[in-house]
């Protein structure tokens, strides 16, 4: 058992087959509705402004709008493309490159390679570090391309060409991008060396210091020999346990999320040296195979949905009691002996615990790992294992399981809608399985690629909390590099839908206002979550009024002096407030439904924690940021062409 | 979107007299600026009725602030009008492809000042779709007509105003345009570069081409222009033939050359014989511009001479 301190990724990740159709359900008609909007507005803009003659313009906008749509012309938006990158250059966006160069120069001085995860230090680093520079670097330029076109009047020469607006969005669009990829490009490329640069370090290890371990052992040629064991010299504040075996091959102990490689050395005068290599393990990506559902079990063992709330928590994790039947139940699938050429399959947890007493603090609670076969119903409990707070937990299941604490029949049961209690399986395990030692994962347990993990917790009073990707299948590695460009491939996205705001918003706005707007974008998608869980009241769901409370409430509550837990007075103040914060709930509402999720595109966390990023997430990231960006051109497009850019 | 056909074609049948081709119609065409609040601001153009047709060119005069830019821009589609209509080559000014055969030279030249000559008019011309070989062939001539050649990799960012005035005029003429719509067209040129403007109009309405310009220089637009309308806030107020517009039908105007002092005496007493008054007797001047030309062209032509003009048209050379 491993443990690697740091938290993995804490969500719910969307599988792309499962997500596409609702997801395409709720853009249609999301889609219908902005159209419905924007037809309400446009129409009450052109009475205001051509009075009688408003339907007649509202009517030649929409009709012509549309045919423009479908009339676009690749070469045109070529060239506007271009225009843009030119001018982007002229505006030495190049300097942004010069100042990660530069940051990148210096880090050395700050990063602390002697901290405890110095990886996660750099890659954050230097992905944070290009977030920000990218997004605000396109905050600045979308803020200013458009506006300052009007406002020098170079619009006048391109609209009076066979241009429609349509085409200048596009081309704007298009051409950030590209400004975007190849900044990204350059930092990705230079990113990598200095981050494995960086991190490279080795240590010494002194033959003279080993110490002999256990008895010594004969070996085939009929000499005996002693394991040895030592440590290694100390670098970077961290030192790694180091092994001989009996037959002389070495081997270094994980320390700090990495360990080394060890080649042995034998001089011309027969003495055995160890020469350790760079650090191994550290820039990973794992990839986690997830369970198909995470189901729980009550403390009488009763099949629930959901697990129990321990009050102030986060609840993106349900609660399972300790001392008691309860359970954790994920349900894996589709796997197959093929998937997993080792001897054993290797398991990731990162289970979090609620202590309701303290007892030994550096002591974890003690859990148990129970494998199922969904069909009979033969459980066997694999490891009991100790969880801490903010550590994954390393198993390793064996594909012939020899050694486990027990081995038992498990009936589910599930509370029928009319009261009753349903057994699976119905029928008794065959008596002679209890009985057997020796159990292989795949005959045994595995039915049809289906196989349940069990998780509880062994202790009274404590509780486990646990999510769907909180227990996961490690199928293997993949390229650490590839992993990095996904990483870069999730601020591309965050670029791009941050540069379809600033194009459209520009459309009609000036430069501070889009400047403003745009960066307020940028800010309110990065805290996309937070202000969901806010309108959809899942921040304070033990609050029930409708209103939730808001800033004029909390304002008065401050002036007060009053808590959040005392009803205020009834006065017409409060009444006032209340229902202002009503509207402005409404209003965030909006704002969260319009607002793109940025938080959710950025793949930082996932490469940092060293999780490769499935072609399904990318897949659902990529499909989310095209549809923001195709009601963006187009609305960008309908508020140019609506405008008068002469006036 | 209504879309009108008027009078494209032009007919010959038999006898009869082929009708011009209307380029440019507006109807009551009206313009209103309103504020934020939708409140009029100011009412730019007045009920305009005009009709431009092909091959001609067309000046539109008027005082700051009479319409004549308003009317440049609603042609172009920039503003839309607030009632009225008007068409271009027989499409409402709004539909962009009307722009396929239109040139604009705007007062000032808008153009990307990060962009070189060549750069300019190879993008101008790519929003034209041409194909790549038309296009260079297309940009090189072009530069070369405005005599850019040796600044053509310059940014224009560096080019003086006159300069950066003839490759705007490259840019509007890059899609050898069949409506060209000249805002303030000698604005910023010296004398050779209006008087080179001004033969190249002739040039393209020689052509075939219909130009509209409007202009504060009179000289310029009588020089060129076959018909003119004049603006006086938002209203026209004269519209017709320049030559009909200026001649004095009850003054007689004759010019001989060389005329000797007795032919001179004889003409006053025949005059004088049918009770007509001398108005004015002299030699006729010629316009500075003329003067100026012709110094340039001698400088030119007799580099390093220093010149003393006697005011008498002639030069001496010390």
């Amino acid at each position: 058992m491993v443990e690697v301190t740091g938290m993995p990724i804490e969500t719910d990740l969307p599988e792309f087959s499962t997500w596409i159709l609702p997801a395409l359900e709720r853009w249609l008609l999301a889609g219908l509705g902005l159209l419905t909007l924007c037809c309400f507005v446009g129409l009450l803009w052109c009475l205001l402004l051509y009075r009688r003659h408003g339907w007649r313009r509202f009517g030649d906008l929409l009709v012509g709008g549309f045919l423009d749509l479908v009339r676009v012309n690749g070469r045109r938006i070529g060239a506007l493309a271009w225009l843009t990158v030119k001018e982007a250059l002229g505006r030495r966006v190049t300097v942004v490159v010069l100042i990660f160069l530069l940051g990148l120069l210096f880090a050395g001085w700050f990063l602390d390679p002697a901290s405890t995860e110095p990886h996660r230090l750099y890659l954050n680093f230097v992905l944070g570090t290009t977030n920000y520079l990218v997004l605000l670097l396109m905050v600045f330029l979308t803020a200013f391309r458009l506006p300052s076109d009007i406002q020098n009047k170079t619009i006048y020469t391109v609209l009076t060409k066979p241009v429609r607006t349509v085409e200048i969005v596009t081309g704007q669009v298009l051409g950030f991008i590209v400004v975007g990829s190849i900044l990204l490009g350059i930092m990705w490329i230079v990113s990598y060396p200095f981050v494995v640069r960086g991190l490279y370090h080795t240590h010494q290890v002194n033959v003279d210091e080993l110490r002999p371990l256990g008895e010594p052992v004969t070996l085939p040629d009929g000499t005996t020999a002693t394991a040895l064991q030592g440590w290694t010299a100390s670098t970077w504040q961290h030192r790694h346990r180091f092994f001989v075996d009996a037959n002389g091959n070495p081997r270094v102990d994980r320390e700090r999320g990495h360990y080394h490689n060890v080649t042995v050395v034998r001089s011309a005068d027969g003495k055995t040296s160890y020469v350790l290599g760079g650090p191994e393990g550290q820039l990973v990506a794992r990839v986690p195979v997830y369970a198909k559902k995470l189901t729980f079990r009550d403390r009488g063992g009763l099949d629930t949905e959901k697990g129990i709330s321990v009050g102030d928590e986060w609840i993106y994790r349900s609660y399972i009691e300790g001392g008691t039947e309860a359970a954790g139940i994920w349900t894996f699938e589709n796997l197959r002996p093929e998937d997993f050429p080792g001897d054993t399959i290797p398991v990731e947890m990162n289970i979090g615990v609620f202590r309701t007493h303290k007892g030994d603090i550096e002591r974890g609670i003690l859990g148990s790992l129970l494998i199922r076969n969904p069909e009979n119903g033969l459980t066997v409990e694999l490891q009991v294992f100790e969880s801490k707070e903010f550590s994954i937990l390393e198993l390793q299941i064996p594909k012939t399981i020899r050694k486990f604490s027990s081995v038992r029949f498990v009936q589910r049961r599930a509370k029928a809608p009319d009261g009753s209690i349903q057994y699976s399986p119905a029928q008794p395990l065959n008596p002679e399985l209890l009985s057997r030692t020796e159990f292989d994962l795949f005959k045994d347990f595995v039915v049809d690629g289906k196989v349940e993990v069990w998780l509880q917790c062994l202790e009274s009073g404590q509780y486990f909390g646990m999510a769907k990707p909180d227990l996961y299948i490690r199928a293997g590695n993949r390229s650490f590099f590839a992993n990095l460009f996904k990483g870069y491939l999730g601020i591309w996205l965050q670029m791009v839908v941050l540069v379809g705001f600033g194009v459209t918003l520009s459309t009609f706005l000036g430069t501070p206002v889009t400047l403003v707007s745009t960066l307020g974008v940028m800010i309110a998608g990065m805290a996309h979550q937070f202000m969901v869980q806010i309108v959809t009241g899942e921040l304070y769901p033990e609050v029930e009024t409708p209103w939730r409370g808001g800033p004029l409430e909390s304002l008065i509550r401050l002036v007060l002096q009053e808590g959040v837990m005392t009803d205020l007075p009834q006065t017409a103040g409060t009444v006032i407030a209340r229902a202002v914060d009503v509207v402005f709930l409404l209003w965030m509402d909006l704002m969260a439904q319009i607002i793109p999720p940025m938080e959710r595109l950025s793949l930082i966390n996932f490469v940092s924690y060293g999780y490769d990023v499935s072609l399904s997430l990318l897949a659902v990231n990529a499909i989310t940021v095209v549809g923001y960006l195709i009601p963006l051109v187009i609305v960008g497009h309908f508020f140019l062409r609506s405008r008068e850019v002469a006036a | 979107m209504s879309e009108k056909q008027v009078s494209v074609a032009t007919v010959e049948t038999g006898t009869t007299k082929s009708a011009p081709e209307v380029v440019i119609e507006t109807r009551t065409l009206s313009k209103v600026y309103r504020d934020f609040w939708g409140r009029t601001k100011v009412q730019a153009l007045k009920a305009l009725d005009l009709q431009i047709f092909r091959g001609e060119v067309f000046g539109l005069l008027g005082p700051n602030g009479s319409g004549k830019t308003t009317t440049m821009k609603l042609l172009l589609g920039l503003l839309f009008p607030t009632s009225g209509e008007v068409y271009v080559f027989g499409r409402p000014a709004t539909d962009v492809s009307k722009n396929e055969r239109i040139g604009y030279l705007p007062e000032e030249s808008y153009l990307y000042r990060f962009l070189n000559a060549e750069e300019t008019l190879d993008f101008y011309a790519r929003l034209f779709s041409m194909p790549r070989s038309v296009r260079r062939q297309r940009v090189a001539d072009l530069i070369e007509m405005v005599g850019l050649t040796w600044a053509k990799r310059r940014p224009l960012k560096e080019y003086s105003k006159g300069m950066t005035r003839r490759i705007g005029l490259a840019q509007a003429l890059i899609n050898d345009p069949d409506l060209i719509l000249l805002d303030e067209p000698t604005s910023g040129l010296d004398p050779i570069g209006t008087r080179e403007m001004k033969d190249l109009i002739l040039r393209l309405r020689d052509q075939g081409k219909t130009i509209v310009m409007c202009s504060h220089l009179l000289a310029d637009v009588q020089d060129v222009c076959d018909r003119i309308g004049i603006l006086y806030q938002g209203e026209l107020k004269e519209l017709g033939r320049v030559d009909q517009l200026l001649a004095l039908k009850d003054i007689t105007e004759i010019r001989v050359p060389r005329m000797s002092p007795d032919a001179e005496q004889e003409v006053k007493a025949v005059l004088r014989k049918h009770g007509l008054e001398v108005l004015a007797w002299g030699n006729p001047t010629t316009t500075l511009e003329d003067l100026f030309l012709r110094i340039i062209r001698e400088s030119e032509e007799h580099p390093g001479l220093r010149v003393h003009g006697r005011g008498d048209g002639h030069a001496d050379r010390n």
